[in-house]
């Protein structure tokens, strides 16, 4: 099968079924079945059949088009060439009325391959990484800028595509199972209304897949979109989806604080999204990530990767020329194209102050400002504080939206837009990476609810993965993105079967559950044993000792470099430790040890087998997923999807001294054995740690925490990020908004209601003087006139000699007027 | 055509004086009359935009009719003259199909003389069709104070509790401005009859805008004239800090009178930029960009922070207005394709999701006859249709990909953004770059204003404020609760057989007509959302050559001297000759 045709049809599809699943039930919803039960079947077999397409095209297309193997690249260089094909055609739904606009699109430029030898077997980076880009519906051109439905396609989009709809399509099985009770009406004992009764609604188990389907058409269009625009539309739609699941339960008042904090701190990473955006959008004027033949002419345009990873440079990080354009703007003559030398030597002019500086800034910041979405999404420091609370959401919710898929987005997308990262915007995102998973870590340590010791682990997690990313370590943070999403989704699905067995979650009222639900306990175990990244050195291990294992060596290689930074390797490293305390922590005091709370523990059952069928599953793929002598491996499959320009080790440009090691660097013996001892010493030692005070009892951890009361109230109130951000901005904006509300009310309303109060007072004067001056003047004027005519009345005798007497010497001093006037 | 057009806007007219035959046939004659006409005028209306293309040149918009009126004689030449081009045509099907909204969102609302409110209201539609229809600039004037007085009538009799103060104030604040507009007007048409050859004082817009880039107003004037226009025009938008009519005409209004006055009667000012201002004195535009590029970021961060304090849900959505029309305004005035074309959609976008936010308001109101925030909780459990289409409207408003303000919004920004980093004047750079960050922030405080009132309103356990006529008191979920014997044991209600356990009220969901007034602007929602072509394609061959004077202006205002000395004339001839053939429309 030519993948070149058949990718875009087969993960187009994929993409669009749970669209329609969306659609049947929004419309039919409550008419499936009865209490609308056939809508989670229909959204379960929507998403398999996503799962079954994303598969054939990672196994059947995929694998065979494009041999993992670098050193075999050069025998599939005839694939390239610029194959043009019609991909509008076969795609449901595109090709309607738009044709016309779709045709002049299509036309895409096929994956290329640079068809040099290799000199070496080692030096293998090269070959261009294979990709499939196109694009199916154009929204929108202005002038050069071109908006529309696009997509790219490399094994990184293929990989997450089967990781997300296989692990949803497990979700989606057990949330039929899970969200049993709203088929019919149900009483939220969360909600305690004032008179002391539980709040009494009809259930809403169609809504629920609904919103679930919504989510993963969402999810999916982030990873096939093949513009940042379409990922920001996206990026959008998942929040939105968030914002539902989160408020699903929307009577608990905490729910839908959560789904708001979600959306709005959400949104404040957006901020910088849209900026980013903008920047790149005005100074580069296109949005595509690859190369695609927009105007037919045979010749690709180059996209924002081409941009900044030119050929001509080797694929080294370049400023595009429309950054340097854009900072040597005061430079330009209106309506003058300057030359390409000229934009050469302006780039050139890196020093304090000169434009190929400022253009580098220009690159920073936009890199940043789309890092900045990544930060509210993967809920990274300092915008981590909504994923705890989203956990309102019911137990699925939390395994796929806020673990697997849609938190992982924003590493995910660090990882696609890692060729326009600048060293300097790495190292930021290493930092980040690495407060976070810290910050994170040590809360989850004192953390009681099952579910936000999990959601702290997930956020300490992401910051691993964007630690790995930050110190250039490309595929293991996004091979920790896969094995991560595998072991969280089942570590959540076990607590969610917990909490449906004791209807808690307290994890201080658990205890001893193994003995009632085995299943839950024992996938549970693997699942921790995963994350902790248990392992026989150098022999075999679970996922998590894979990919945990290729992230410290990364770091360690990073810290040989660029010793200022090695505490970045050591905070790593400590992160394991207290990730395999905190896991192992929650497992005890959940299926451990004695029933601490019996009333729970009596009533407590194994879930149905719906429930626990996908949780084996998980936990095998667990186990199993990252081996690497799998015939396709992930670390392989990741490998191809490597970004132009990363297989050798780049230098910072404004920070001196800043080198981000190759990662194949890493998998030498001198840092690959000492970071596999050293991650399986802290995983051990953390796991120590968790028997002597949980499994064995040996120390309490009451008086523990007694004897470190500041560091436990500390952690307890989780850094106090919430009062912080209280205190520094959601008062202040409050307060700012009151004081501008009231200069509204009084100031500006004041003006305006005083000019209208001045108007009306030079109305009275007006009013005061037409009395008394003008009509003062008309009525003395009529009353002369009358006094005057009474005057005269007294002439008025009706003697006819009198009038003749007037007549006559009327006359007569007429005429002497007359004639004095002629004279 | 051009005969379609004139029956659309004097349709409502006769509709209204029938409405007035009818008077004693009761409020059913009236609004079944009303509805009718409403109902034609935007099959008339959708007929028109159906078949509108493009008009290559300026000089021949869409159905253009003119009818000579006052003259010819020989000195003045007042025609009444319509058409549609690219800038008008979404402004004018808006005003048509919010004037159908109107009439069905007052069907019950309105008990006292319903006669004379619904012809009231169709005058209002005939005045805002025509306003976006003429091409005379007295008879756009003539039809911009033609919208005033209906809604004065609408507001001051047919309002809220502080309806007299409202209506003066809003009266007199938009007459004052735009008296000043009417002075800055005729001075154009004086300074074109002074130095055009013709020999004949034309009102035309087209002709007066290739008079005035023929030969353009003398600086000092210019700018005089602009700041005329800009009284009248500022205030009706309303821009920062000219606003303060804004927030009580609309708390005051009823129903109707919000939903087109946020929907239509305040893009008359944003259109007066578009004609006017902009392409008749783009010197003086480029002078004033700065200082309205500020204003409008100061009014999308004032305006939101102003609504995110707001008490009452009218004038919280009131204050998001002035945030909105900020937008607009932003990329009227960014001068960028991008930026343009965004505002004007915007314009049209920001008259369905306010226009929607509006009526379901007034829907709201009109149940519980209050619209303090505070009174209300968790109402989408007694009227879930209502909150779908009042949540699906703050989507729409909050700029969620694949509804209208996305796409305006987006486009706004991304105009901006590249005149700030690409073309900044020089010695503005760090202030546009300030404005265009600033701006941003908006979309931020518009999620948080929008979903805290959401959640206020429609989540949580169910809070109503009391209802009129039927029990006198209020109740909410635990309050009835305690004193109803309904059945409730309290801890476990499994298996008792009541589907829905809210206490009975005498507050029903939408109606039928309810759902038709707001479902055809849902229908609009989303497909600008997800087809913006459509929309942009058509006005894209107006708005180039409207804006492209002062792009010009801008450049050669700010640019480097050394780029135009020597063809300053070659350029005068270009733009000449380029507003004379007008730009053919883009082939898709």
């Amino acid at each position: 099968m030519d993948p070149v045709t058949t990718l875009p049809v087969l993960l187009g599809i994929a993409w669009l079924v749970p669209l329609a699943s969306f659609t049947l039930i929004l419309l039919f919803g409550p008419r499936m079945g009865k209490h609308g039960q056939g809508a989670g079947m229909l959204a379960t077999a929507a998403i398999g059949t996503s799962a079954v397409l994303s598969l054939i095209a990672l196994f059947f297309v995929w694998v065979p088009a494009y041999d993992w193997a670098p050193e075999h690249h050069a025998a599939h260089a005839e694939h390239g060439a610029a194959e043009h094909h019609d991909a509008g055609h076969g795609e449901a739904g595109h090709d309607d009325a738009h044709d016309k606009d779709a045709h002049g699109a299509d036309e895409h430029q096929a994956e290329e391959h640079k068809t040099e030898e290799h000199k070496t077997a080692d030096e293998h980076h090269d070959w261009r990484k294979p990709y499939v880009a196109g694009e199916w519906y154009t929204l929108g051109q202005f002038g050069k800028l071109r908006i529309g439905i696009s997509y790219y396609i490399d094994s990184l989009t293929v990989t997450m595509f089967a990781m997300i709809t296989f692990i949803a399509t497990m979700i989606h099985f057990y949330a039929n199972g899970y969200m049993h009770d709203e088929l019919h009406e149900i009483t939220d004992h969360e909600v305690t209304l004032s008179n002391g009764h539980h709040l009494h609604r009809p259930g809403r188990f169609h809504r629920f897949f609904q919103y679930l389907s919504l989510f993963c058409f969402s999810m999916l269009g982030i990873v096939i979109a093949g513009n940042i625009a379409m990922v920001f539309v996206f990026w959008e739609l998942v929040g939105i989806c968030s914002y539902f699941l989160i408020g699903f339960y929307i009577e608990r008042k905490s729910a839908s604080n959560a789904a708001n904090k979600a959306f709005i701190v959400n949104r404040v990473g957006d901020f910088g999204m849209i900026i980013g955006l903008m920047i790149l959008i005005a100074t580069l004027g296109t949005f595509s990530f690859g190369d695609i033949d927009t105007d037919g002419d045979g010749t690709a345009e180059p996209g924002i990767f081409s941009l900044v990873r030119t050929e001509a440079n080797n694929y080294a990080l370049v400023v595009p020329d429309g950054m340097v354009r854009a900072a040597a703007a005061s430079e330009i003559a209106a309506g003058v194209e300057p030359s390409a030398e000229q934009i050469a030597a302006w780039r050139a002019e890196t020093g304090p102050g000169g434009i190929g500086r400022t253009a580098y800034w220009l690159l920073i910041v936009a890199g940043l400002g789309i890092f900045c979405g990544c930060v509210g999404k993967s809920a990274q420091f300092p915008l981590h504080v909504w994923l705890p609370d989203a956990m309102e959401g019911p137990t699925p919710v939390s395994a796929l939206v806020h673990s697997a898929t849609m938190v992982a987005a924003g590493v995910y997308l660090v990882g696609r837009f890692y060729p326009v990262f600048t060293p300097e915007t790495l190292l930021v995102i290493a930092v980040i990476g690495c407060i976070t998973l810290f910050i994170a870590a040590t809360i989850a340590i004192v953390a009681v609810d099952i579910k936000r010791v999990l959601a702290y682990s997930t956020v300490s997690q992401l910051g691993y993965m964007m630690l790995a990313l930050g110190v250039g370590g490309w595929s293991a943070g996004m091979f920790h993105l896969i094995t991560h999403a595998f072991f969280k989704s089942l570590l959540f699905m076990c607590s969610g079967s917990v909490i449906h067995a004791v209807h808690t979650n307290d994890m201080t009222k658990m205890g001893g559950l193994r003995h009632k639900m085995p299943f839950t306990a024992y996938t549970m175990l693997a699942g921790c044993l995963a994350i902790m990244g248990a392992g026989i050195p150098f022999m075999i291990g679970l996922s998590g000792y894979y990919s945990k294992d290729a992230i410290l060596a990364q770091a360690l290689s990073f810290k040989a470099s660029n010793p200022q930074w090695g505490f970045l390797f050591y905070v790593a490293a400590a992160g394991a430790a207290i990730t395999a305390f905190y896991m192992f922590r929650l497992w005890f005091m959940t299926f451990a040890g004695k029933p601490r709370d019996h009333h729970a523990y009596d009533h407590a059952h194994e879930s149905p087998k719906i429930m626990y069928y996908p949780l084996i599953v998980l936990a095998v793929l667990a186990v199993v997923v990252a081996w690497p002598f799998w015939p396709v491996s992930i670390v392989a499959l990741l490998e191809q999807a490597r970004p132009e320009g990363f297989h050798e080790t780049v230098n910072g440009v404004l920070v001196s001294n800043l080198t981000h090691p190759a990662e194949h660097i890493s998998h030498e013996p001198n840092f690959h054995i000492q970071a596999t001892w050293v991650a399986t010493f802290v995983g051990l030692s953390g796991l120590g740690l968790a028997i002597v005070f949980y499994g064995l009892s040996l120390l309490n951890p009451a008086e523990v925490a007694r004897q470190f009361k500041p560091v436990y109230t500390f952690l307890w109130n989780k850094w106090y990020f919430d009062e912080l951000y209280d205190y520094i901005f959601v008062r202040p904006v409050l307060f700012v908004a009151n004081r501008v509300a009231e200069f509204d009310k009084v100031v500006i309303d004041g003006i305006i209601d005083s000019l209208a109060m001045l108007t009306r007072m030079v109305a009275r004067l007006d009013d005061l003087s037409d009395r008394y001056l003008v009509d003062g003047f008309v009525n003395g004027l009529a009353a002369w006139t009358y006094a005057t005519g009474s005057k005269l009345r007294s002439a008025e005798t009706g003697r006819i000699r009198q009038y003749v007497m007037f007549i006559v010497v009327g006359t007569v001093a007429m005429f002497v007027l007359i004639s004095l006037y002629i004279s | 055509m051009s005969t379609l057009l004139l029956v659309t806007i004097l349709l409502p007219t006769i509709g209204a004086v029938v409405v007035c035959l009818l008077a004693d046939q009761g409020a059913s004659g009236a609004r079944q009359t009303a509805l009718v006409t409403s109902i034609l005028t935007l099959v008339l209306a959708s007929v028109l935009a159906a078949n509108f293309e493009p008009p290559a040149d300026p000089a021949a918009p869409f159905a253009a009719s003119a009818m000579e009126w006052l003259g010819p004689s020989s000195h003045i030449n007042v025609e009444f003259s319509l058409g549609l081009d690219g800038l008008s045509i979404w402004m004018f099907a808006l005003s048509a199909l919010l004037l159908f909204t109107c009439v069905l969102v007052s069907w019950e609302a309105i008990t006292d003389r319903p006669a004379v409110f619904y012809s009231l209201l169709l005058l209002l539609g005939s005045g805002m069709l025509g306003v976006f229809a003429a091409r005379d600039l007295i008879l756009f004037y003539i039809f911009f104070e033609f919208t005033l007085i209906p809604l004065f009538f609408l507001i001051g009799v047919w309002g809220s509790e502080d309806r007299r103060y409202a209506a003066v104030k809003f009266f007199l604040f938009t007459l004052a401005g735009s008296l000043l507009t009417f002075l800055g007007l005729l001075t154009i048409v004086l300074w074109n009859y002074n130095h055009s050859d013709a020999g004949q004082m034309t009102f035309s817009i087209h002709e007066l805008t290739a008079g005035l880039n023929a030969h353009p107003l003398a600086q000092p004037y210019q700018l005089w004239v602009f700041l005329a226009l800009f009284a009248g025009f500022a205030i009706k938008v309303p821009l920062f800090p000219l606003h303060t009519w804004l927030p009580l005409a609309h708390t005051q209004a009823p129903t109707a009178g919000s939903v087109l006055l946020a929907g239509v009667l305040l893009k008359i000012g944003t259109y007066g930029f578009a004609r006017f201002s902009i392409p008749m004195l783009p010197e003086a535009t480029a002078m004033c960009i700065p200082w309205i590029l500020a204003l409008s970021a100061a009014g999308i961060i004032y305006g939101a922070l102003v609504a995110l304090v707001q008490t009452d849900m009218k004038r919280l959505i009131a204050y998001s207005s002035v945030s909105h029309l900020g937008f607009v305004m932003l990329g009227l005035f960014a001068l960028t394709s991008l930026g343009v074309e965004g505002g004007v959609l915007q314009m049209v976008n920001h008259g369905l999701s306010t226009g929607g936010l509006f009526a379901i308001v007034g829907m709201i109101y009109e149940r519980y006859h209050t619209r303090e925030i505070a009174q209300f909780g968790g109402i989408a459990r007694r009227t879930p249709i209502l909150a779908f289409f009042f949540l699906l409207f703050t989507f729409s408003s909050i700029g969620l990909p694949g509804m209208n303000g996305f796409v305006g919004e987006f486009m706004i920004l991304a105009g901006m953004f590249q005149r700030a980093w690409t073309e900044a004047p020089e010695g503005f750079e760090l202030l546009y770059k300030v404005i265009a960050v600033a701006s941003v922030s908006g979309v931020v405080l518009g999620a948080w204003y929008m979903l805290y009132l959401v959640q206020r309103v429609f989540f949580g356990p169910l809070r109503e404020p009391p209802v009129h006529g039927h029990d006198g008191h209020g109740h909410d979920e635990h309050g009835h609760a305690a004193h109803s014997d309904l059945g409730h044991d309290g801890h476990d209600d499994h298996g008792h057989g009541a589907v829905d356990t809210i206490p009975p009220s005498s507050i029903r969901d939408l109606s039928f007509r309810e759902i038709m007034a707001v479902a055809p602007l849902v229908v609009f929602i989303f497909w600008i959302g997800l087809h913006p072509e459509f929309f942009l394609s058509r006005m894209q061959a107006t708005l180039e050559p409207m804006t492209r004077n002062a792009q010009l202006a801008v450049e050669r205002m700010y640019g480097e001297p050394a780029a135009i000395a020597g063809d300053a004339d070659q350029e005068q001839v270009e733009r000449v000759s380029l507003l004379a053939e007008g730009v053919p429309a883009r082939d898709e």
